[in-house]
């Protein structure tokens, strides 16, 4: 499972298991995101990839394994410490600050790379001026990265739900992330939304060069963005390759589908989307 | 009855509030007029009497600006920790009565010292500081224990953990100190009072309420400018995210409880400036008038803890003399509580949410 690459991996986790009481949600998790690259994360409903994702961001603490990133042991971390490594992530269902607005939201983003002490705040001293001066611009510059400039001055909670996903990833992007961690980014987006999505992560690497780790059941989104796939099985790791090679595996397919016959244990949910989504994805890579 | 002020161009607007009405509304109703006849008889009786003048209108209207801004100082600290914890803080009018009997050390010692006789305006922030150090000190003391073990748990154990810290604040003063009044020595300068526009204030109370404004407007700074501040607002919404963008959730938290616990040090010298005796009892009856004015201001909201302090400040100052006075009560000042309270209740009736308080269903939606 491990291919050799040249670059070295940005994060590296070995090992990595997590049980709530006596349920063990995820074991044996190994992976390796490779620095500057869009791996993504797939699997049925349950599989642990959300998991994974909390145990590498500390959002909870995991029962064993290591978490690497840039060489650096990372695990064990409290979350704000991690973050402030350069992990950033968005969520599942968006947890934006709902009572602040698009502007706010991506400042707080930037908590991590203000310097202007109390005092200098309490009197307004140049550099606090100038600090926050500096803040607003970023800020600004980020919303519109992400194409949403004309929510600056709106609530959260008032703005639409993909105007919301991408307020996320602003604020995210704005504490210069070395990785980017998306949890269904494209979640309840329309076709025409995923595209856009793909367009934006692509700049993410290219144009800020943040690593994107992406969890997604969209599978056009998935082909169209990433370079290398792990799938996610009963919370162990299925298979892990190119697009090409996850979408020829068998058991891929199998885990997706739910089991043969003859095969025991409940099979897992089935992804909606997969199904409608795999005939349309041969076509485009054919 | 909004329903019958927004129908009452329609026709048949009583049947059909008659039609919509349970039993429920008929006695809501019937004390809402109750209490607006009581009020209204108390007043033109009051009024009839003519017992006050108008000069002393305005000089209950000062002191209830005085201890109202007292109250708001205390409400801040319930405000600001529900805001970031959900929780109440239930020790914190002790809180209060730790910082007054640090102020009351302090001015002991400065007194002893013959500071307070040869600077005595320089003596007033020393004593303060005194109040504000104890009270940030015990409230920091009070998160770590009653509260940082149960910040990942789902529990309402922290509220019984307070209200022990409370009951062991109380009896350890009770213990340490004695149960009989205390008074601060004299400020030389704050015995007299000040003529202004023909009004008499007294010189504490307009110390108090300067005071209380100068730390107010200090606080809403480190809120609104500081990134002490935005950390804070972005706890209160939502800790995990916060922490997720590089905010030390903790460090926050106890930053919280330091600023309420100073704040309450701030209250707890000024109630002793202008009421002239402490105990140390005091943190219980001032920390729920704290909690009520928190309450009736919209908990959780900080410019609600002001407002809602100077409304019940004001409800208690002027409401026996306005409204009780016209019935004749013997000493209708001793039943001030019975208006503070009595307005509450009669508010959260019909704002449930207090005045400048958000729907919590519309919030957490």
């Amino acid at each position: 499972m491990h291919r050799e690459r040249k670059d070295a991996p940005l994060l590296q986790v070995r090992g990595l298991r997590k049980a709530f009481g006596g349920v063990v949600a995820i074991q044996n998790v190994d992976l390796d995101v490779a620095a500057g690259s869009v791996h993504a994360i797939i699997g049925p409903n349950g599989a642990g990839k959300t998991t994974a994702f909390n145990c590498i961001t500390a959002f909870v603490k995991p029962t064993g394994g290591r978490i690497m990133l840039a060489g650096e042991r990372i695990d064990g971390l409290p979350a704000h410490v991690v973050a402030r490594h350069g992990i950033a992530r968005t969520y599942q269902n968006v947890r934006l600050f709902p009572n602040m607005t698009g502007i706010e939201n991506v400042l707080v983003g930037q908590h991590r790379r203000l310097r202007a002490t109390f005092w200098e705040a309490i009197l307004g001293t140049g550099r606090f001026r100038r600090e926050e001066k500096e803040a607003r611009e970023r800020a600004l510059h980020y919303l519109d990265f992400v194409g949403i400039p004309h929510r600056a001055q709106h609530l959260a909670r008032n703005m639409p739900y993909g105007d919301q996903r991408r307020l996320e990833i602003a604020r995210a992007l704005v504490g210069d992330p070395r990785m980017l961690m998306l949890d269904e980014p494209a979640a309840g987006m329309n076709p025409t939304e995923g595209r856009l999505l793909v367009e934006l992560i692509e700049r993410v690497r290219g144009e800020l060069g943040v690593t994107v780790v992406l969890i997604e059941h969209h599978m056009r989104v998935v082909m169209a963005v990433a370079e290398r796939i792990t799938v996610f099985d009963r919370g162990a790791i299925l298979t892990e390759g190119t697009p090409g090679e996850i979408q020829a595996d068998e058991r891929v397919i199998a885990a997706y589908l739910g089991r043969r016959s003859g095969q025991t244990g409940p099979a897992p949910e089935p992804i909606h989307a997969v199904p409608a989504a795999i005939p349309t994805l041969e076509a485009r890579l054919a | 009855m909004s329903e019958t002020a927004r129908s009452a161009t329609e026709p048949g607007v009583f049947a059909e509030w008659l039609r919509r009405s349970t039993w429920v509304d008929f006695i809501l109703l019937a004390i809402r007029i109750g209490v607006a006849a009581l009020v209204l008889v108390g007043l033109a009786g009051g009024l009839a009497a003519g017992t006050y003048s108008a000069a002393d209108f305005v000089s209950f209207t000062m002191f209830g600006l005085t201890i109202g801004s007292i109250y708001a100082l205390i409400a801040l600290g319930y405000t600001m920790v529900y805001g970031i914890l959900r929780m109440i803080n239930f020790a914190h009018g002790d809180v209060m009565m730790v910082g007054s009997f640090a102020g009351l050390f302090a001015a002991g010692g400065l007194n002893d010292a013959g500071v307070l006789g040869a600077f005595p305006l320089l003596a007033l922030p020393l004593v303060l500081a005194a109040g504000m150090a104890a009270g940030a000190l015990v409230s920091i003391a009070i998160e770590r224990i009653a509260y940082r073990p149960f910040l990942h748990v789902r529990s309402l154990a922290p509220l019984i953990c307070a209200i022990g810290m409370s009951f062991i604040l109380q009896y350890a003063a009770r213990g340490l100190f004695g149960t009989r009044n205390r008074a601060y020595p004299g400020f030389g300068w704050m015995e007299g009072t000040v003529s202004f526009a023909g009004l008499t204030i007294p010189i504490p109370q307009v110390v108090a309420f300067v005071a209380a404004l100068i730390v107010l407007a200090g606080l809403l700074a480190v809120v609104r400018l500081t990134r002490l501040g935005k950390a804070m607002r972005a706890v209160a919404e939502d800790r995990d995210a916060a922490a997720l963008v590089g905010i030390d959730v903790t460090a926050v938290i106890v930053a919280t409880f330091a600023i309420g616990g100073a704040m309450a040090g701030v209250a707890g010298v000024l109630y002793a400036l202008v009421f002239k005796q402490i105990t140390v009892f005091m943190g219980f009856f001032l920390g729920v008038k704290g909690f009520a004015a928190a309450i009736l201001g919209g908990i959780g909201n900080l410019g609600g803890a002001l407002l809602g302090g100077l409304v019940l400040g004001l409800a208690e100052a002027l409401g026996p003399a306005l409204i009780l006075e016209g019935y004749h009560l013997p000493a209708p000042y001793q039943l001030k509580d019975v208006i503070g309270y009595g307005m509450l209740v009669m508010i959260l009736i019909f704002r449930p949410q207090g005045l400048l308080g958000e729907r919590l269903a519309a919030k957490r939606a």
